[in-house]
């Protein structure tokens, strides 16, 4: 095989591989800070509610 | 999980599997070409880049303008804009860099001053500034208004760049497929190669595009709560001084 055919398909397999990771990662990490200040204002509501 | 959650793992796994079957395809089926020889094989990801940047800017730039119309703005449209932005700037700088690793052995340079180069370049600049300028602190208005109306103009060069093959006189070729007669030079197993890229790079695309406006959509989301907690904590602080 031609080695720039290689390199390129190389390139765009590490790149796309490279940049669904970070979304995937930046994603679950929004998610996750997102349900724990929710639990933590529902947490601050309570007593509120309670009254 | 949720009806979309499942509907975009559906969209993830099937550009995957499309992008495999596409490479497979690129580098095993297809022939070689009479005068390229297997240097061909990147027509099956280089072209379909390229159209992924062009799809990109163009969703942006729909969701930009029905942003800056007051009775459709909304922080939806912005937050799609900047996701297909991002998306868009990524495929550019694969396009840029499979077109570079195409053109060392095909014209013995990496890089040289062409037309279609410099105007891709000059547009993977313009919509870096673009995402530049959404990290400025501002109001969230603000900032929509203002990338809106960056995001219009840097979409001048979009069909610049497609065009410049014509306008000027260029090392590179004019487009296989999107051409203006729509004369696909490309035929056989090489074709539905071809196609193929093209559905699966799109697919890759859309998403992209959902997970980072979800993501974004979060993170605003997030922003809101965090600034109700913070007047929370000093309406709390203000009454055990009262």
């Amino acid at each position: 095989m031609n080695p720039y055919v290689e390199a390129g398909y190389t390139a765009v397999t590490c790149s796309l591989g490279g940049y669904a990771i970070v979304l995937g990662v930046r994603s679950r990490q929004v998610r996750l800070r997102l349900a724990k200040l929710r639990a933590s204002a529902q947490q601050a509501d309570r007593p509120l509610e309670d009254a | 999980m949720s009806r979309n959650a499942k509907l975009k793992r559906g969209v993830g796994i099937t550009a995957l599997v499309m992008i495999a079957i596409t490479f497979w395809l690129g580098l095993y089926v297809t022939p070689p070409a009479e005068v390229m020889g297997n240097l061909v094989r990147m027509l099956y990801i280089h072209p379909p880049m390229a159209w992924i940047a062009y799809l990109a800017y163009g969703i942006t730039t729909a969701a930009s303008l029905l942003y800056l119309w007051k009775r459709t703005r909304r922080r939806e449209w912005d937050l799609i804009a900047a996701a297909s932005a991002e998306a868009g700037v990524f495929f550019t700088g694969l396009t840029i860099l499979t077109g570079s690793i195409w053109g060392r052995p095909a014209w013995g340079v990496w890089w040289t001053w062409d037309a279609l180069l410099t105007s891709t370049a000059v547009l993977f600049l313009l919509y870096l500034g673009y995402l530049a300028l959404r990290q400025v602190p501002m109001s969230e208005t603000k900032r929509g208004v203002r990338s809106a109306i960056a995001a219009l103009v840097a979409f001048i060069d979009v069909p610049i760049v497609h065009e410049s093959v014509y306008w000027w006189k260029t090392l590179h070729q004019t487009p296989s497929v999107l051409n203006p007669s729509m004369n696909v030079e490309v035929h056989g197993s090489m074709a539905w190669a071809l196609l193929l890229g093209f559905v699966a790079f799109t697919m890759a695309y859309v998403w992209m595009v959902w997970t980072r406006y979800e993501t974004s959509k979060r993170q605003a989301e997030l922003a809101d709560l965090e600034v109700e907690q913070a007047i929370r904590e000093r309406l709390a602080v203000e009454e055990v001084r009262l």
